[in-house]
C-alpha cells in the first residue's frame, strides 16, 4: 500500500500486516494499475461528451451548484442528454437539498429504461423510500447499464443497513473478484463501489481495510477532480481514529470546492475528534448550502448532545428525520437524546422504530452508551453496550465500550475481555490498545484492602503511600457520610498512578488529560504524588474532591450536573482543610473583571465548552463559590434536597425555584452581585492600567510606578519583591503590606505573605515571619518550601507539636523525601508520639534508603517504643539479616526478646517470645495484583 | 539483603593499604575547586577515618597547593606512572592497592582517555602499569566521564574495577564520584554494619546515591556505574558478593583493622577469649549458611532459625564483652 499506518496506536504492536490472502487484492494488480495509468486517463478523456458536460462537471466539483443544475438541465432537456448528465443534475440536486426535483430528474425517460435505475435507487434511499430503492437498485443490477457495478454496492450497502448481512456480506465479497479479474479495465466509480465493498467486508477482516484504501487511492488517481474517493479515505481515516489523515485528505476536496457539504460534516467531526473549535462552524456552513442535509443536521444534534443539549438534538434529529425516515444515524441520535434527557418512552418508541428498519442494528444502543459516558452514567453505558452486542456480535466498537465503561466501574476482569475481543475486531482502536497495555501492567500492582476502601497502588509505592492514603481516605469517608447521610456503594476502589499518562488512559484510553483525579463513582482514580512535579500537587486534596463526587453521584444516580458536582467537591476540599482546593489567582479576578466568567445558569459551559482553556480552572473556583453562597444562606440542607433533586429528574432552573427560592436568572444576578463584593478590594487593585511597567523593570521603575498608583495590587506587590531580593527590608515591607490589604486571599507562590515572611524572617522576627508561612499555607495546598519553611521556624521556636503537623501536611505534597521523614520520626518521637514515628520509620525503609539495615533498625526502635514488640523482633531480625554484626540491633533484638532486661538470660531464656506475625497486607482481602 | 560474608576472616600479618589519588584536569575553575575539594575530603577520609597510613597514601592533583616539591605532585601522565611504579616497588605481596581517578574523561570511538594536564591517561597506560601488581588485590576506581570504556582494558583476575559510566558514549560529568567519596568519608555506606566499608558497599552507596540524585532533580541519568570483579571485562550495574561481580570487591574493605572490626576475631592469647571467639566464628558460620538456604526454607522456619541463630550471636557478644574481650 502507499500509506502508512492507519491509526497511532500508543503501545501495542498494531495488528500483523495481512499479507497476500486469498481473498484480498493482490498488490501486483495495483502496480500494474499504476503502470497503465497514463494511457487509460487519456482513453477516459477522449469519450468526454463535450463542453457543456465539462462545464456542467466543473461547476459541480467547485461547489457552483446553481450553475451546475444550469448546465446539466440544458444537457438533459438536450438531444446529446446522456445517463452521465443525468447522474450529474441528480447529485447536484440532492447536494444543495432539492430531493423533489432531484426524484424528478432520475425518472426514467422511457418506462424500462435501466439506465436511470440506480440514479434513481439513490434519491430514493436518500428520502429513507428503502423498499422502492432497493427495487431500484435490484433493476439496475439485472440490468446491462453501465452503472450496474455501482448499483451492485449500493444495494449490498442497503441490505446491509437492512440487517440483511449475509447477504450484503456475499455481495461484499464479490467485488474482491471484480477487481482482480480485470483492475486496469475499471473505472473510477468503479473502483469506489470496489473500495466500498471492501471496507465493509472490513468488518469481519480488519487487513481488507488497507485494501479499501488501495481502491480508493486507484479511484482518485484515475479521475483526480473527483471528490468522492478523498472524502471516502477521509470518512474511512475517521472511522479508524486517524484524523490528521483524514483531515489531510478533506483538505484536498476543501481546496478546491470550500462548500461541498458533506467534506464540511466530515471535518467537523475530525475537528470534533481532535478537541478543537471548529465543529459547528463547519456544520453551520454545510447547513448553508443544504439546509436538510441528513448528514449536516445528524452531526449538529450530535454536537448538541455532546454539550447535554438535549432538547436541540432532538429538534435537529427530528429536522433529519422529515427527510429521510430511515436514517438510522438520526434515529440514533434522537435515541440518545430521548435517553439522557429521561424520556424512557420516546426512547422506546425511537428505538422501535429503528429495529424495524434494521433487527440488528447495534449501532443505535452502541451511540446511547456513548452519550451516556459523556454524561457520567457509566453503569447505563454499559447496559446499552451489552444490548448492542447482543444485537450484533461483530459490533467492535459496542464491545469496546462495554469494556471501557467495565473499567470505570471497576470490574476489571470483565473489562479485559470485552477490550481482548473488541480489539481483536479492531486493532486499529488506540483506546483499546491502551488500556490493554494499561490493565497489563496491573501485575506491577497491589491492592491493600482498609474499612471502606480497596486502594490500588503501584508495588514499590504502595508501601510508603498506603499508610497515609488510607488515613486519609478513611477520614474523608467518615466526614462525608456523616455530612451526606448516604454512602456510595462499597467499597471504594482508589487506583493512584505515578505515570500521569497510565492515569489519563486510566480514564480515557489516551494520554493527555489534564486533570489530576477523576471519579467514576466508587472508583477514584488519580495521579499519585510521583506523577507531578513537587510543588504542584497535593494527593489529599484530590482524594477528598473525588470522593466527594463518589457521594455526589450515588445520591443522584449519576444525574448531577458536572458544574454543581465540580463545584461542590471544591467546596468539599475548602471544609476539609483551609487552603485545599482551587484558589483565587489574579487570572480570575482579572476574568472576573473582564467579564469572562460564566454566569451559573451556564456554568456547565466552562467545564463542558470552554471559551478558552483557562476558563475551566476558573469555573472550578467559582462553582465553589456558589456552594459557599448557598450554604452559608440556605444551609447545606438546601444543597442536599438539589441533589435529590437531580435524582429525581429535576433541572437545575426546577431546583433553584423550589430549593432556593429564587429563579436561576435571579440567581446569576445576585451571584454576580455578592462576587463583585467578594472581590472588591482585588478588583479594585487589578483594574487595568495603561503604562504597567513591562517585566523587565527593575525598583527605581517600579518606584515611579507605584507612586503614580498606590492602589494597584501588582505594581506594590512587584516592587516589594524586587526590594526583598535587593535586600532593603525595611523598604519592601510598606509595598507587600499594601498588597497584602488588597488581596488578602491570594496565595500563590508569590504571594505578598511569602515575601513577607523572608522580611520578618530578615529582620529576626520569626514570630510573625511563622505568622505570615502560616496563613500563606492556609491559602495554598501545595506550596512545599512555605510548609518546610514554617516547620522549620516551629521548632525553631519551639513550637514542636506545630512543626509535627506541618511536616505532616509536607506528605500530602511530596512524600519522597527520606530525610524529611527522618526528621518528622526523631520529633515525633520526642513528641512521645510513637504512631507518628512508626509510621514515618516505615516511610524511610519504604522508599529503599541506601544503608537499609540502619533504617530497619531504626524502625524497630519505634515500634518497640509504640508497645508493639512482635512488630519490632520482626523489623530488627530483618535489620540483622543483612548485617548481623550490628551490635545496637543485636542488643535491640535481646532486649525485644527478654521483655527489656535483656542482660543474664539465656538463648532459650529469650527465645520464648513466640514468632513476629506476617506482613498483615499478606492476607489482604483482596490479596495480590489484579491482572 | 547484601550478601556480605559474615564470618570475616582474619587480616593476613603485615597486610596495609595502598593508595593512589589522581584529581585529573579540571578545565574550568568549578571542575577544578570540584576535584581538588573531592581528592583532598578522600584523603582525609582514608587516613584520619579508615586509618589508612598517611605515608601509604599518594595524592597527584592539576594544582598541588600545599606541596614541597609541586612538580613532582601534579598529576600528569609521567607522575601517575611513576607513582604506580613506585608503588608496586614498595608494595607487600598480599597489600590492598586502592587507585582512585576523579576528574574528566573523553571518548572518541574507542580512543578513551582519562585527562590530566598535558597528556592524557589510556586504558593501556594503566593496564601496564597495574601489571606490576602481580600478588596484591587491586582496586582502580575511574569516576570520571566515559570511564566504562576502561572497564574491559583493565579487567584481570583478582581485581576490582569500577566506572561511573557504563560505556565510553556516556561523556556527561559525573556526579558519581561525589557519592563515592561520601561513602568513605560518612557513615552511611556501612551497609553491614561491620564498623568498615568494602569497596562493593561503596560502589552500592554512591551508584543508589547518584540515581536517587537524577530523580530528586528530575534528570534524564546519564550515568550508571558498574563493578568488575571476576576479570570477563563485563561492568555490572548490579553487583553483588553473591553475584557475577562483587565478591572480591566485598572483601576488599578499608577502614578499622581486621582484628578490632565488629564481628571480627581478634588475636588473644587468653584462652577463654579463644574459645568464645570460636564459638562466636562458630554462630557466624551457622548464620551464613542458613541465610544460602533461605530460598529453599518455609518463611516461618527460616525466620524462627535466623532469629534464634541471632540470639546467640549476641548473647555471645555479651559474654565476650564481659570478659574484655571485644569485636
Amino acid at each position: 500500500m502507499t500509506r502508512g499506518r492507519v491509526v497511532n496506536a500508543r503501545r501495542r504492536p498494531a495488528a500483523a500486516p495481512g499479507g497476500v490472502r486469498e481473498r484480498r487484492m493482490p498488490p501486483m494488480a495495483f502496480l500494474f494499475v499504476l503502470a497503465s495509468m497514463a494511457l487509460h486517463a487519456t482513453a477516459i478523456f477522449a469519450q468526454t461528451p463535450g463542453e457543456a458536460l465539462d462545464r456542467a462537471r466543473a461547476a459541480l466539483r467547485s461547489g457552483a451548484y446553481d450553475d451546475a443544475i444550469r448546465e446539466y438541465r440544458s444537457i438533459v432537456r438536450s438531444r446529446s442528454a446522456t445517463p452521465e448528465a443525468r447522474r450529474g443534475l441528480v447529485e447536484a440536486l440532492l447536494t444543495v437539498g432539492r430531493y423533489d426535483e432531484a426524484e424528478a430528474a432520475a425518472q426514467p425517460v422511457t418506462d424500462g429504461d435501466p439506465t436511470s435505475s440506480n440514479t434513481l435507487g439513490e434519491v430514493l434511499w436518500a428520502r429513507g423510500r428503502l423498499d422502492e430503492a432497493e427495487a431500484a437498485f435490484r433493476r439496475a443490477v439485472a440490468s446491462q447499464a453501465g452503472d450496474r457495478l455501482i448499483a451492485e454496492a449500493n444495494l449490498a450497502e442497503l441490505l446491509f443497513q437492512r440487517g440483511q448481512i449475509d447477504e450484503a456480506m456475499q455481495r461484499f465479497d464479490r467485488f474482491i473478484d471484480y477487481y482482480n479479474n480485470a483492475p486496469q479495465q475499471l473505472t473510477a466509480a468503479q473502483l469506489v463501489a470496489v473500495g466500498r465493498a471492501v471496507r465493509r467486508l472490513g468488518r469481519t477482516n480488519p487487513d481488507l481495510f488497507q485494501d479499501a484504501l488501495r481502491a480508493f487511492d486507484e479511484a482518485a488517481a484515475r479521475d483526480p477532480g473527483w471528490p468522492e474517493p478523498h472524502l471516502l479515505t477521509g470518512e474511512l481515516f475517521l472511522e479508524k481514529y486517524d484524523s490528521p489523515e483524514a483531515k489531510k485528505e478533506l483538505e484536498k476536496v476543501l481546496s478546491s470546492n470550500p462548500r461541498n457539504p458533506r467534506a464540511l460534516v466530515d471535518m467537523a467531526r475530525a475537528l470534533d475528534f481532535d478537541g478543537v473549535p471548529g465543529a459547528r462552524e463547519r456544520v453551520d456552513s454545510a447547513l448553508t448550502v443544504n439546509p436538510r442535509s441528513v448528514a449536516a443536521l445528524v452531526e449538529s444534534a450530535r454536537l448538541h448532545l455532546a454539550r447535554e443539549g438535549t432538547d436541540e438534538a432532538r429538534v435537529d434529529a427530528r429536522k433529519a428525520l422529515e427527510v429521510n425516515p430511515s436514517s438510522l444515524t438520526a434515529l440514533s441520535v434522537l435515541a440518545a437524546a430521548d435517553f439522557i434527557a429521561g424520556d424512557t418512552q420516546a426512547f422506546r418508541a425511537t428505538r422501535s422504530r429503528a429495529l424495524a428498519l434494521n433487527p440488528r442494528y447495534a449501532q443505535l444502543d452502541a451511540t446511547v452508551s456513548e452519550v451516556a459516558v459523556q454524561v457520567r452514567r457509566y453503569a447505563d453505558a454499559v447496559d446499552r453496550a451489552e444490548v448492542a452486542v447482543a444485537l450484533d456480535s461483530a459490533a467492535w466498537n459496542a464491545w469496546g465500550i462495554l469494556g471501557m465503561n467495565e473499567f470505570r466501574l471497576g470490574n476489571i476482569a470483565k473489562a479485559r475481555a470485552h477490550l481482548e475481543k473488541a480489539f481483536a475486531g479492531d486493532p486499529y482502536n488506540p483506546w483499546f490498545k491502551n488500556s490493554l497495555d494499561l490493565l497489563d501492567s496491573f501485575k506491577n500492582f497491589e491492592t491493600v484492602p482498609t474499612e471502606h476502601f480497596r486502594l490500588f497502588l503501584r508495588k514499590d509505592e504502595a508501601d510508603l503511600l498506603a499508610p497515609y492514603v488510607s488515613a486519609l481516605a478513611e477520614e474523608a469517608y467518615d466526614s462525608l457520610s456523616a455530612r451526606y447521610g448516604m454512602d456510595p456503594s462499597l467499597p471504594v476502589r482508589v487506583e493512584m498512578y505515578p505515570s500521569h499518562a497510565d492515569f489519563s488512559v486510566r480514564t480515557l484510553g489516551e494520554t493527555g488529560l489534564g486533570a489530576l483525579g477523576v471519579s467514576f463513582g466508587s472508583v477514584l482514580v488519580l495521579d499519585s504524588p510521583a506523577a507531578r512535579e513537587k510543588g504542584e500537587y497535593n494527593w489529599a486534596s484530590t482524594l477528598w474532591h473525588e470522593l466527594s463526587h463518589a457521594f455526589h453521584l450515588a445520591i443522584t444516580g449519576n444525574r448531577v450536573p458536572r458544574w454543581f458536582s465540580e463545584g461542590l467537591a471544591v467546596h468539599e476540599q475548602r471544609r476539609a482543610r483551609p487552603g485545599w482546593g482551587t484558589p483565587p489567582t489574579i487570572a480570575f479576578v482579572e476574568a472576573l473583571r473582564d467579564g469572562r466568567l460564566k454566569k451559573v445558569s451556564e456554568l456547565d459551559d466552562g467545564f463542558m465548552r470552554p471559551d478558552y482553556p483557562q476558563q475551566v480552572i476558573f469555573s472550578y473556583y467559582e462553582a465553589s463559590l456558589v456552594f459557599e453562597l448557598i450554604e452559608n444562606r440556605w444551609g447545606f440542607t438546601a444543597i442536599r434536597s438539589m441533589l435529590d433533586g437531580y435524582r429525581d429528574g429535576r433541572s437545575t432552573e426546577e431546583l433553584f425555584t423550589s430549593v432556593l427560592g429564587t429563579s436561576l436568572d435571579r440567581f446569576d444576578d445576585d451571584f454576580d452581585d455578592w462576587m463583585k463584593q467578594r472581590f472588591a478590594g482585588p478588583l479594585k487593585g487589578l483594574a487595568p492600567i495603561a503604562d504597567a511597567p513591562p517585566r523587565s523593570a527593575g525598583i527605581p521603575a517600579l518606584e515611579r510606578f507605584v507612586r503614580a498608583h498606590p492602589g494597584d495590587f501588582l505594581g506594590q506587590l512587584r516592587l516589594g519583591a524586587l526590594l526583598v531580593g535587593a535586600k532593603r527590608y525595611d523598604d519592601a515591607q510598606p509595598h507587600l503590606t499594601e498588597a497584602l490589604r488588597m488581596f488578602p486571599d491570594y496565595g500563590g507562590q508569590d504571594s505578598p505573605y511569602w515575601w513577607l515572611a523572608q522580611v520578618h524572617e530578615a529582620k529576626g522576627d520569626s514570630s510573625r515571619a511563622l505568622a505570615a508561612l502560616a496563613r500563606l499555607n492556609a491559602l495554598s495546598e501545595s506550596n512545599y518550601d512555605a510548609l518546610i519553611e514554617e516547620a522549620s521556624l516551629e521548632e525553631r521556636l519551639g513550637r514542636s507539636k506545630d512543626a509535627e503537623a506541618t511536616l505532616s501536611k509536607v506528605m500530602q505534597v511530596d512524600p519522597y523525601e527520606i530525610d524529611v521523614h527522618q526528621h518528622l520520626a526523631s520529633l515525633a518521637a520526642a513528641l512521645e508520639d510513637y504512631g507518628t514515628a512508626v509510621r514515618e520509620r516505615q516511610a524511610v525503609v519504604a522508599l529503599k534508603p541506601t544503608d537499609r539495615a540502619q533504617a530497619l533498625y531504626q524502625l524497630a526502635v519505634a515500634q518497640r517504643e509504640a508497645g508493639d514488640v512482635v512488630a519490632a523482633r520482626h523489623t530488627v531480625v530483618q535489620a540483622l539479616e543483612i548485617a548481623p554484626n550490628y551490635s545496637d540491633a543485636l542488643e535491640l533484638l535481646l532486649k525485644l526478646r527478654t521483655g527489656g532486661s535483656g542482660s543474664g538470660s539465656t538463648p532459650d531464656d529469650a527465645a520464648g517470645s513466640g514468632h513476629a506475625p506476617r506482613d498483615p497486607r499478606a492476607s489482604g482481602v483482596d490479596g495480590g495484583a489484579h491482572t | 539483603m547484601c550478601g556480605a560474608a559474615l564470618a570475616t576472616a582474619p587480616a593476613l600479618a603485615g597486610q596495609q593499604t595502598r593508595v593512589l589519588l589522581v584529581a585529573g584536569l579540571g578545565g574550568t575553575p568549578e571542575y577544578r575547586k570540584e576535584f581538588h575539594d573531592l581528592v583532598q575530603r578522600l584523603d582525609s577520609a582514608l587516613v584520619n577515618r579508615l586509618r589508612v597510613d598517611a605515608a601509604n597514601v599518594t595524592l597527584l592533583e592539576e594544582n598541588p597547593v600545599s606541596a614541597s616539591d609541586h612538580a613532582e605532585q601534579r598529576s600528569t601522565r609521567d607522575n601517575v606512572m611513576s607513582a604506580l611504579a613506585a608503588l608496586a616497588a614498595s608494595a607487600g605481596p598480599s597489600d590492598d592497592i586502592l587507585v582512585v581517578l576523579l576528574g574528566h574523561g573523553t571518548a572518541e570511538g574507542d580512543d578513551v582517555r582519562f585527562n590530566l594536564p598535558g597528556p592524557d591517561l589510556t586504558p593501556a597506560d594503566l593496564a601496564t602499569a597495574l601489571d606490576a601488581f602481580k600478588t596484591q588485590h587491586v582496586a582502580v576506581v575511574n569516576a570520571a566521564s566515559a570511564s566504562g570504556g576502561f572497564v574491559a582494558p583493565l579487567a584481570a583476575p583478582n581485581r576490582v574495577v569500577v566506572a561511573a559510566t557504563r560505556t565510553s558514549r556516556e561523556r556527561s560529568a559525573t556526579v558519581f564520584p561525589r557519592y563515592f567519596v561520601d561513602a568513605l568519608a560518612g557513615d552511611g555506606a556501612d551497609l553491614d554494619k561491620d564498623g568498615r566499608v568494602s569497596i562493593l558497599e561503596a560502589f552500592q552507596y554512591a551508584r543508589q546515591e547518584t540515581e536517587r540524585h537524577y530523580k530528586d532533580e528530575n534528570l534524564l541519568q546519564v550515568e550508571h556505574a558498574v563493578l568488575d570483579d571476576n576479570g570477563d571485562g563485563e561492568g555490572s550495574m548490579v553487583a553483588a558478593a553473591d553475584s557475577a561481580d562483587g565478591k572480591l570487591a566485598s572483601e576488599f574493605r578499608l577502614g578499622i583493622p581486621g582484628d578490632a572490626a565488629v564481628g571480627a576475631t581478634p588475636t588473644t592469647d587468653d584462652p577463654v577469649l579463644k574459645r568464645l571467639y570460636a564459638e562466636r566464628t562458630e554462630i557466624q558460620k551457622k548464620i551464613d549458611d542458613l541465610r544460602a538456604r533461605k530460598e529453599s526454607m518455609p518463611p516461618e522456619e527460616y525466620q524462627e532459625q535466623l532469629e534464634n541463630l541471632l540470639v546467640e550471636l549476641g548473647l555471645k557478644n555479651r559474654e565476650i564483652r564481659q570478659h574484655g574481650g571485644g569485636g
